[in-house]
């Protein structure tokens, strides 16, 4: 896939551009780990593992999904259609994006993705005649405010987990049909220990908050692993089975 | 006794065509011995149809789903566009502004409760009554369109009637009532029509000969060939009530042809009358209607002129006007023996509210569903058909009358509309009680009541005055227990707004999904 050109998004611009449909989300099919926002771990948490994950050079911990493994890429993109009953936020917003700039926030569009077209028989216009956005891309648009919105309660919601000191390092072992496995560092859970031990007045706060909700998805989450096994079955070399190894200690 | 088996509309505009429609689509089953009901409609290409009646009410939606008519079609074939509201400006100038819509969807919680009398005795800072209560005036201030998509279902969102190209629409009915539902359609001129005891005996044409039926519908516009000329039914005046005689029509193109497409009526209050301005896909019909005694032609096509001068860097060229002149008022019977008068025939009335086309789909829909079996029982429902009818032309001119009533404008025009002696009785007297209690749904209660009490609503308290008394607590001792249900729709109604400008497409946006 080409390396993604995002510009500003602009009414004049773009005027004939149309958006073609891609249920198979196939712009993601090298994707490993995808960002989400802390309103979306109650529909993802069922589909597919959430992790932490170091990311960057300051080592800013980012809350995340993992929907591929090494070398057999994006598990959930099939053919025709995404194999799971939940898509994470900013993979449905492709080909949209958006940057912060002082107080505004610019929608993106990459302008080198497949989902673009000039020609009129195919895909839904983002504007009309007048400039005004359709309901294609108004849709589009509110996806993206809630993906902002989510990573904002993310970023928070991390810096509640590390305050308390929940969190332990993750490893993950996926060993394939051939024999070789992969090993991934550098993702975090939560200790479950020092979960169990937090203070009374701190759980009542955590479950008014919902961050409660969010840390017990988090760690039922990890289970999902196995159906990222599963669904390599019919790849070449599949993978067999997975090893997690959460570091519990106090 | 005869049955009814025929029926000659004479006049091929849009009430003779709407009104073959719905008879068509309403009778369409043969009898046990295979007789059929004819519909002819006999229209001269020599006569050109005034036209004028370019917005409807949502009506419309059911009359054109009777007649089989898909509104894609109406988009497509009649450069029709989607209304939400009539937005009067200048009728009514006070601190909120010189602005205020009548739309067409019902306040929030309208279904529960009327939270007028909670929004009249409250002591917050109000907005204008029908941007605090509905959310239909946002969107239109916005541009945006009171539907997702040209999907026919699933995506309604507001309530709507269209604005329509009057000659492309009667192409469109004309097509779809002689292709689908088996309209005959004579073109020819009427020479003569031939009176006789039952009514109408036959009309003569200069080509197709006599033609017979046993009931006539006149069509025929301002000419009424049948019912005045012929019938000798007289019109009741109303211009005592209503004072406009006089209207210039002018069609404007867009300056620019991507331009946002206004998703209402714009009414703006002038010297001695009203200029209507309705947007359509390539172009915008406007008219001044004036009252003759209040503004020379002259004086009436200056004003007209500087109007459309605001919207057009192309000069404005006032020869190019078309003017018709009139005089308010409807007939003493709307049928009379086996004739039935409908559209222009059975009278006039300035396009305020739409109310022309309304009137022609009620009557043809009430036409076609009482239609008699036969001429023993047509009497019977000739004195219940005028009975209504008359009850719906003095309810529209009571409506339309109310708007003028309550304007603050000083010029001569606008004072002498509320002296009392121009004021219908009915109305007088709901006017003096609304000063001391709230519209009941129960002020209008017959089903002639064309406008209903939530109509009235939006227009008397969108033109409310700070100091009247409906507005102060100290006359008002009517219990309001139910102000937490009231507060919450003041709020949801807020919320809703803010949520449907992030999802409704603009208007133009709606139209193109469509193509």
């Amino acid at each position: 896939m080409s390396k993604p050109q995002y510009v500003h998004l602009d009414p004049t611009k773009h005027n004939d551009i149309r958006l073609i449909d891609d249920s198979s989300f196939s712009h993601a099919k090298d994707f490993k780990l995808v960002n989400i926002g802390f309103n979306e771990i109650a529909s993802l948490s069922g589909c597919m593992p959430l992790v932490l994950v170091k990311s960057g050079n300051d080592e800013t911990l980012t809350l995340a999904c993992c929907v591929g493994i090494e070398e057999l890429g994006n598990v959930y993109c099939g053919e025709e259609r995404w194999l799971g009953h939940a898509v994470p936020l900013s993979i449905q917003c492709y080909p949209f994006n958006f940057t912060i700039e002082g107080n505004r926030v610019n929608v993106l569009i990459d302008e080198s993705s497949h989902r673009l077209t000039k020609l009129s028989g195919e895909g839904a216009k983002l504007f009309s005649s007048d400039g005004q956005p359709t309901t294609i891309l108004k849709q589009q648009q509110e996806n993206l405010a809630t993906l902002l919105a989510g990573q904002e309660q993310a970023a928070a919601f991390v810096s509640i987990l590390k305050q308390h000191d929940l969190l332990s390092p993750l490893s993950v072992t996926i060993t394939r049909q051939s024999g070789q496995s992969f090993h991934t560092d550098g993702l975090y859970s939560i200790n479950e220990e020092k979960y169990a031990q937090l203070e009374a007045d701190t759980v009542l706060q955590f479950h008014k908050e919902g961050i409660s909700m969010a840390i017990n998805a988090l760690l039922l989450s990890l289970r999902q692993y196995n159906r990222l096994v599963q669904l390599t079955q019919s790849f070449d070399d599949p993978a067999m089975k997975v090893g997690i190894k959460l570091d519990n200690s106090l | 006794m005869s049955q009814i088996n025929r029926i000659i509309i004479v006049g091929g505009g849009t009430a003779g065509w709407l009104t073959a429609g719905l008879l068509a689509a309403t009778h369409s089953e043969p009898d046990k011995d295979g007789n059929k009901l004819t519909v002819t409609v006999v229209e001269s290409d020599t006569v050109h149809p005034i036209g004028v009646g370019e917005g409807t009410w949502p009506t419309m939606r059911r009359t054109l789903s009777k007649i089989g008519i898909p509104e894609a079609d109406l988009i497509k074939r009649a450069g029709a566009t989607f209304k939400q509201a009539s937005k009067f400006v200048n009728w009514h100038k006070n601190e909120i502004g010189n602005a205020y819509y009548h739309p067409f969807s019902a306040p929030q919680g309208s279904a529960n409760l009327d939270i007028t009398p909670y929004w009249l005795s409250s002591q917050d800072k109000k907005g204008q009554y029908a941007n605090d209560v509905c959310f239909q005036p946002a969107l239109c201030e916005a541009g945006l369109a009171p539907k997702i998509s040209a999907h026919p279902n699933q995506s309604f969102v507001a309530n709507y009637g269209y604005h329509l190209d009057a000659g492309q629409f009667i192409d469109l009915i004309r097509t779809h009532c002689t292709q689908k539902l088996g309209v005959r359609r004579i073109v020819d001129d009427v020479i003569s029509v031939n009176p006789n005891e039952n009514g109408i005996g036959s009309v003569e044409t200069r080509n197709s000969g006599n033609l017979t039926a046993e009931l006539y519908i006149d069509c025929s516009g301002f000419s009424s060939l049948l019912i005045e000329k012929a019938l000798s039914v007289e019109l009741v005046d109303a211009s005592r009530y209503l004072f406009s005689d006089r209207a210039l029509v002018c069609q404007m193109p867009y300056e620019d042809t991507n331009a946002p497409i206004a998703c209402y009526t714009q009414s703006t209050a002038q010297k001695a009358g009203w200029i209507w301005d309705i947007a359509l896909q390539h172009r915008r019909g406007t008219g001044y209607v004036y009252s003759s005694k209040h503004q020379s032609d002259d004086a009436a096509r200056d004003t007209f002129a500087k109007y459309l001068a605001q919207y057009t860097n192309a000069p404005v060229d006032k020869s190019a006007f078309r003017e018709i002149r009139f005089s308010t008022g409807y007939r003493r019977k709307f049928w009379e023996k086996n004739c039935v008068a409908i559209g222009l025939s059975s009278g006039f009335l300035e396009p305020l509210e739409a109310s022309s086309l309304m009137l022609i789909e009620q009557s043809a829909t009430l036409l076609a569903e009482q239609l008699p079996a036969n001429t023993q029982v047509m009497p019977l429902v000739e004195h219940r058909f005028n009975e209504q009818l008359q009850g719906m032309w003095e309810s529209a001119i009571d409506f339309l009358k109310l708007h003028y009533v309550l304007s603050n404008n000083n010029a001569a025009f606008w004072k002498d509309n509320r002296l009392e002696q121009s004021i219908p009785p009915r109305l007088l007297s709901l006017l003096k009680e609304w000063q001391f209690r709230p519209i009941l749904d129960s002020d209008f209660s017959k089903s002639s009541d064309t406008f209903s009490a939530q109509s009235y609503r939006y227009i008397l308290y969108g033109m409310l005055n700070s100091n009247s008394n409906i507005n102060s607590a100290s006359t008002y001792r009517r219990t309001l227990k139910h102000a937490e249900f009231a507060d919450k729709q003041l709020s949801l109604n807020q919320a809703l707004i803010k949520q449907l400008k992030s999802r409704m497409p603009s208007h133009r946006g709606l139209i193109e999904s469509f193509y």
